[in-house]
Parts: structure tokens; C-alpha cells; sequence
């Protein structure tokens, strides 16, 4: 188990565990912590809406109609 | 009955292209836009893209992971071809050279047109901005991993990187994103609570 003392360890834990790549009982203890604990729930919080606000603000240009209309007659 | 066979062939790819390739095509223009910040080589990495899927067809297993198949195709184009085009000098065209001592203005853009251009387009697009000026290693595992929610798993096989390179590189790229886009996501009511100091108040 990580110490989760240090908040740079802290933010590489909610890194991992938005990003579901934290163990079982790394994630129960993340979650233990952050009830027992409103400023690690703030972090998480904060990281959540930025990740958010990152998915929401990225430019995502169309694909062309005439690009759609040539591949798809080409794989015909 | 080679005829036949064929015939199966073509109709069992189509179907591939039509029910696990197609779907991907907004996501691979999103990725390729933001490796090249231009919209014609963003459509042509992603046509490149479609014609390479074609070509190595064979080497895809229906049903499997397409989106991260089509991303590391895409991602090689950009590298092998893109880059080269990219890389080598710009060819003159001696009828523009003439035309601009003949003063014919109308066929002349200007570099400066195609920046005040692109700057026109960007501005108020923070996000765009902020990615944009990250050193590509640390855009991309953003684009893919935040944009387009792969999993490290996917992201190190797409782009050839141990698992844990693309852990620390995630969490350097978001930390350098974060850093750029702290003054208008503090204007927008976002509070950064990263650092060593941000937990010291709870710890007292």
C-alpha cells in the first residue's frame, strides 16, 4: 500500500484511480480516505471537473462530407 | 467459384469498414488535427489512414480493438510521411513568382494572411491553445487517454511505450496543461489544488 502522506503521491493516486488503473484495495483506501477527509475529496473533485472541462473545450473539427462520401464509396 | 470467394471477400470487409472502422473516423480527424494543426492534413492523415486499414486488412482481427488499431496507423502515417512532407523544403512554383512581380495581388497570400488566419481561428479556444503548445509526446497521451478514454494499456501499445512512461508522461502532460490554462480556469471559477503546499493547510 502507498503512503499517501505526500500530495504529489496524493494526486498520482487520483490520477490512477480516475483513470482505473488503481488495484482493488488501493481504490477502497483512496475512497476510505476521501470520506474521511473533505480535502482529498475537494482534489478529487477538482480534478474531475477539470478533466471535464478539458473534454468539453477541446476543438474537435468535423470530417469533411465529401471525405466521408469518398472513403465510404471506396470501400464499397 | 473464385469469383464467389471474392465476392465474400469484399462483402465481409465492407461490412468490417462499415460496422468497426467507420465509427472511429470523427476520432481519428480530432487526433490527427491536433498532431498537425491543419484541417486539409488532418483529412489527409485520416483518408492515408483508411487507405493503409485497407491495404493490411488482413492483419485485423474483427471484433478486436479497431479505435486503438486505426489510432496507431494513423499515428505511423503521421510519423513516416507526414513529418517527412513536412520537413522538406517548400517548392516554388516559378508562375507565382512571376505573378507576384507582375503585382497581380489577388494571387498572392501572404505568410502573414495565413497566420493573422490561423490566429483568428484559435482565439477564445483556450483549450486548443494550451494543447497545442505542449511538445507532441505530451499531447498525445492527453489526446488519447482524456479525450478519447483509452486505457494505458491501449495508449503504451498504440504509441510503442512502457506502461509506466505513459503513466509519469500523463501526469507531466496534465500538470503542464493545468499550468497553462491556470489564469482562464481560475476566470472560469476552476481552483488548482496541486503543489506542495496545497494540503499543508489540513495537515497544520
Amino acid at each position: 500500500m502507498r503512503n499517501l502522506d505526500s500530495s504529489e503521491t496524493l494526486c498520482h493516486m487520483i490520477d490512477l484511480f480516475l483513470d482505473n488503473q488503481l488495484p482493488q484495495d488501493e481504490k477502497t483506501n483512496l475512497i476510505e480516505i476521501m470520506n474521511s477527509n473533505p480535502q482529498v475529496q475537494k482534489i478529487m473533485d477538482e480534478e474531475v471537473s477539470f478533466r471535464d472541462f478539458i473534454k468539453n473545450n477541446v476543438k474537435r473539427p468535423n470530417v469533411s462530407e465529401s471525405l466521408k462520401q469518398s472513403l465510404c464509396e471506396k470501400f464499397k | 467459384m473464385q469469383l464467389q470467394v471474392n465476392m465474400a471477400s469484399k462483402t465481409k470487409n465492407q461490412k468490417i469498414f462499415e460496422d468497426e472502422l467507420f465509427i472511429h473516423m470523427e476520432a481519428l480527424k480530432t487526433f490527427a488535427f491536433h498532431l498537425t494543426y491543419n484541417e486539409d492534413d488532418a483529412d489527409d492523415l485520416v483518408q492515408e489512414t483508411y487507405m493503409k486499414a485497407h491495404k493490411f486488412l488482413n492483419n485485423y482481427v474483427e471484433g478486436t480493438n479497431a479505435k486503438a488499431w486505426l489510432f496507431k496507423i494513423l499515428k505511423n502515417s503521421y510519423i513516416n510521411e507526414y513529418r517527412k512532407k513536412v520537413r522538406q523544403p517548400a517548392q516554388v512554383n516559378l508562375d507565382d513568382v512571376a505573378s507576384l512581380k507582375s503585382g497581380d495581388a489577388s494571387k498572392n497570400q501572404t505568410f502573414e494572411d495565413l497566420r493573422t488566419e490561423i490566429f483568428d481561428q484559435s482565439l477564445g479556444d483556450e483549450v486548443t491553445l494550451a494543447l497545442m503548445s505542449l511538445p507532441e509526446e505530451f499531447r498525445e497521451v492527453i489526446l488519447m487517454c482524456d479525450i478519447e478514454n483509452f486505457s494505458y494499456e491501449e495508449i503504451a501499445k498504440t504509441i510503442d511505450l512502457p506502461i509506466g512512461t505513459v503513466r509519469s508522461r500523463l501526469f507531466r502532460a496534465r500538470n503542464m496543461l493545468k499550468e497553462k490554462l491556470k489564469k482562464y480556469a481560475l476566470d472560469l471559477g476552476y481552483k488548482d489544488m496541486r503543489g506542495p503546499d496545497k494540503l499543508k493547510s489540513k495537515e497544520d
